[in-house]
């Protein structure tokens, strides 16, 4: 009898390969890292921009590269302060002060785009295997479970994929168009932040898998994956601006069941911060993953 | 006799239409059973709900003798081709058997011999690594049919396995079909009665998710019984033949080019008298055949009269 965690083990793997293969997901994962490397690009343009600008209305001669400026700036007193305000938490600002700006600026896309990557992906991919019947010849074989797990595990294994290539896409432009950057801090950096998006992304893999179940058609379970993205950023939004004492309490505990509640511990380098944000991501992840087993572990498949 | 599948009073409804209804089976272990029915009369509901697809609203599931479907309990034992199921595109032949190999509990080492020798059998060999994508309909449901045998399964449920194949693979199939290993339990559903006819040897007929019959096919289509015969069409008296043989029951065609008699006794002294009536009447004889085809028997539990040489 082959335990449970090995069904899940086999199916991950199987799914992962397969996955890489699917038009729709290599397609995606190209405009994700194809996403990355251009912000970065179009990031250092305007950083050369900016700085050419500088050095015409200072009078002296332009730097060949980019980056130098920012670089200095970032680590001016008077900058600090107003990012500390702007942030409004001193901890924060000063954790992302800590980060070269190159690799802040690719967090921030990867952080902003996953979810998009992974709605576009995931559901699809499930509802199809159900839709198309696939799932017929592997459920005689695995519990439902271990299907179910191990498409989340598959899932997110593409996930790391796409944010490897992407790192390794936005660290060679960056050093490409920035000789004179860091890269060894910025890789680590990058990569870094790649790690806290795969866990950001894991709740929204949760989230793909279980919307997944209740469909057979993968237009019909994207389209809805979408919408819930959607509908989790703008309870989000509201949770962050209606917040507050006596009964608006509410919107605290609500926030702690979206994802994007948990996305600022994510930028902390806090221990306490961060752990506490991965382990709720993580437990989102599989609880929404659950709410769409427990319809697809009694349904005719 | 033990069974390697029995079902009772097995029910389910899709909304308010009942697909089974009260359905019974007795599948001996090591029979190649066949269930045949007309369009909607339960028979992909019945193998779905064996194989765990699909959750029956009430009634008892036995496999193996040991309880209903479970796949961790008969995982590599009880195996399945679903009718309408498409393999996963992308994948390639090779790997997505191996994956269900794996997946069943088949050793590492044994699987790419195991998927190299099946895929051998229905001539696929030479498209191992190619993409599900790339093949043709009969050459996906030829995949379909390796997988349901991986792994040497003791009860392998085939919805409609010939669909889609053409005469020669549909031929190859049976021959894969008839060389099983002693003990291995199969059962096909289909359409085609002539195919389950000349495969199977029991059968069971399934019509609006209820039972109708089911026996040996020697039982169902009467071969003790029964002897049939196709003649040229000619004039002859058949109250002649009715004296030389008083206790059986004759009858003729409209159109005199088929005969079939209900018999008692010895099946060679009957055949012996018929032939021997026929010969001196000058009445040729083409053809010479035990039983009812399966069609007529069929025809006839679902209410359907059927003439003599129809």
């Amino acid at each position: 009898m082959m335990p449970w965690w090995k069904q899940t083990w086999i199916v991950a793997r199987h799914e992962l390969s397969d996955a890489v293969r699917s038009r729709r997901a290599a397609v995606m994962m190209v405009l994700y890292v194809a996403g990355a490397v251009t912000s970065i690009n179009g990031f250092i343009n305007v950083l050369q921009k900016l700085e050419l600008q500088i050095a015409q209305t200072l009078g002296v001669e332009a730097l060949s590269s980019a980056g130098a400026v920012t670089d200095t700036l970032w680590k001016s007193r008077p900058f600090r302060n107003m990012l500390m305000s702007l942030v409004g938490d001193r901890s924060v600002a000063m954790d992302l002060l800590s980060i070269p700006p190159i690799a802040l600026i690719y967090g921030w896309v990867a952080f902003t785009f996953v979810p998009m990557l992974v709605m576009l992906v995931t559901p699809a991919r499930v509802a199809e295997e159900i839709g198309s019947g696939a799932v017929r010849f592997v459920v005689p074989r695995c519990t439902r479970s271990a299907w179910c797990a191990g498409k989340v595990a598959g899932q997110s294994a593409l996930v790391i994929l796409a944010l490897i290539l992407s790192v390794a896409g936005a660290w060679t432009v960056a050093r490409l168009r920035l000789p004179g950057m860091d890269g060894w801090a910025v890789a680590q950096a990058m990569m870094m932040l790649a790690g806290k998006t795969w866990i950001y992304a894991f709740a929204f893999v949760g989230l793909a898998v279980g919307i997944a179940q209740f469909h057979r058609s993968p237009n019909q379970a994207t389209a809805l994956g979408f919408i819930a993205w959607m509908v989790l950023g703008i309870v989000g939004i509201m949770c962050h601006f209606y917040a507050g004492p006596g009964i608006r309490q509410i919107w605290l505990v609500i926030e702690l069941i979206i994802p994007q509640g948990h996305r600022m511990d994510l930028w902390r380098m806090d221990g306490a911060y961060l752990l506490s944000g991965c382990a709720f991501l993580a437990s989102l992840g599989m609880c929404y993953a659950a709410v769409g087993y427990a319809y697809f572990s009694r349904r005719d498949v | 006799m033990n069974l390697a599948l029995e079902l009772t009073g097995v029910t389910k409804s899709y909304g308010r239409r009942k697909a089974l209804d009260g359905l019974n089976l007795r599948v001996p272990a090591g029979s190649l059973f066949g269930l045949v029915g007309s369009n909607g009369a339960g028979k992909t509901t019945a193998m779905s709900v064996v194989s765990g697809i699909v959750q029956p609203d009430g009634g008892v599931v036995d496999l193996l003798e040991s309880g209903a479907f479970d796949p961790v309990r008969h995982a590599g034992r009880v195996t399945v081709l679903p009718q309408d199921a498409l393999l996963p595109r992308e994948s390639r032949v090779r790997e997505i058997l191996g994956f269900y190999a794996e997946l069943q509990g088949v050793p590492p080492a044994d699987i790419g011999p195991m998927v190299g020798r099946l895929l051998q059998t229905v001539h696929l060999a030479d498209r191992a690594d190619s993409a599900i994508r790339t093949l043709s309909h009969g050459m996906a449901r030829r995949v379909t049919l390796v997988q349901a045998f991986l792994g040497d399964p003791d009860l392998v449920l085939l919805d409609e396995p010939m669909s889609g194949l053409d005469p020669r693979e549909a031929q190859n199939a049976r021959h894969f079909l008839a060389s099983r290993r002693a003990g291995q339990t199969v059962v096909i559903s289909s359409h085609n009665l002539h195919e389950i006819e000349r495969m199977c040897d029991r059968v069971a007929v399934v019509e609006k998710g209820r039972t109708l019959l089911q026996d040996t096919m020697d039982g169902i289509t009467g071969r003790r019984h029964v002897i049939r015969y196709r003649l040229m069409p000619a004039s002859w008296d058949l109250a002649k033949l009715e004296a030389r043989l008083p206790d059986m029951i004759l009858e003729r065609s409209p159109s005199g080019d088929a005969l079939e008699c209900r018999y008692r006794g010895d099946l060679a002294t009957v055949n012996a008298v018929i032939l021997g009536f026929l010969l001196e009447s000058k009445v040729g004889v083409l053809q010479v055949y035990p039983g009812d085809e399966l069609e007529h028997a069929y025809l006839n539990s679902t209410g359907v009269p059927v003439q003599p040489g129809a």
